[in-house]
């Protein structure tokens, strides 16, 4: 019962900070991000398993943290109200070529991130060339171009 | 999931700015309470050093050092700092809570003789009676989460001290 509930535990706590921590957070992976995750995982490790290293408790722990994994994906199919909470909305970030500045601001994201991936992802070379740019609810920003 | 509605440009989204206003927000407030934590963490709320982690209790002129707050499954010291009026032949009486709560990894200077009576565990110990400096360190381990428990402890006829011990989870 104990590796339930810790799995269970960890888990919500992991959602809870990481969705609080913003979409930016490990959303551009750099070489100290990767480093991060490698030590946050580490650090999860720990208290997940305790002193027991046997592998009944693993064996609990991944099918404890794989059932409330397919149970949170039940219940956003179900409730609108749980997905936006798990998983955000997506947020514009450039609407009709104009720069949301506020959404901007609050997502923490710079014009350069925006002008990166237009380019990126579409061979834009400026703001004029974006109609709408969106960041996604997976971190990534996604780009249409204005039509020729 | 959430509908998908059309906004301006034609662009699909389930976008709701309303509501992403609202958790900018709460995200703001969930940073400061993190912040709080970390400060919290820093003064010892959250156990393994920091200045409200660990307490002292007097007896008399004999003094006991341990954990006010520590953390589950986690090694911790509970030192008894003996008065240099103490006897070569020391006892200290530990209440039941004390094993209930802590298991003991070890105890330095070993105990001549440990005794399991109705008011808990007594310890005896042969020292150097006069010599200052004296100190009876246990080092234990939390076996199980609890709050503000209280825990007596008594060295020689003195009254025992409350320890009051909190295990985090």
């Amino acid at each position: 019962m104990e590796s339930v509930i810790r799995g269970a535990a960890v888990y919500f706590l992991l959602l809870v900070i990481m969705r609080f921590s913003g979409r930016r957070t490990l959303a551009e992976i750099t070489p100290f991000d990767f480093v991060l995750m490698l030590i946050i995982a580490e650090t999860t490790q720990q208290a997940l398993l305790g002193d027991d290293f046997s592998i009944t408790n693993a064996f609990v722990l991944i099918v404890t943290l794989i059932g409330v994994d397919i149970g949170l994906s039940y219940l956003k199919r179900w409730s609108p109200t749980a997905a936006r909470l798990l998983e955000g909305v997506p947020t514009v970030l450039v609407r009709n070529g104009k720069m949301d500045r506020r959404a901007m601001h609050r997502a923490r994201i710079e014009e350069s991130e925006i002008l990166a991936a237009a380019r990126l992802r579409q061979g834009l070379h400026s703001m004029d060339d974006i109609d709408h740019a969106v960041l996604e609810n997976d971190s990534g920003i996604s780009v249409i171009p204005k039509r020729r | 999931m959430t509908q998908a509605k059309k906004v301006a440009g034609g662009l699909q989204i389930s976008e709701d700015r309303s509501w992403q206003e609202k958790f900018w927000t709460a995200q703001r407030v969930a940073w400061a309470v993190m912040a709080l934590f970390i400060l919290a963490a820093i003064a010892g709320l959250t156990g393994k050093g920091g200045p409200l982690a660990s307490a002292t209790a007097r007896m008399g002129d004999a003094v006991v050092d341990y954990p006010a707050i520590t953390r589950w499954q986690s090694d911790e010291q509970v030192q008894f700092h003996l008065a240099d009026s103490d006897p070569d032949r020391v006892d200290i009486l530990l209440s039941p809570h004390f094993v209930h709560l802590f298991a003991i990894n070890s105890i330095e200077p070993e105990p001549s003789e440990v005794k399991a009576t109705g008011a808990g565990h007594r310890f005896t110990f042969e020292t150097e009676a006069g010599a200052r400096g004296r100190t009876i360190t246990f080092d234990v381990r939390a076996q199980k989460p609890a709050i503000a428990q209280r825990i007596q402890a008594a060295v020689g006829n003195r009254p025992a001290a409350e320890l009051k011990i909190t295990v985090l989870p």
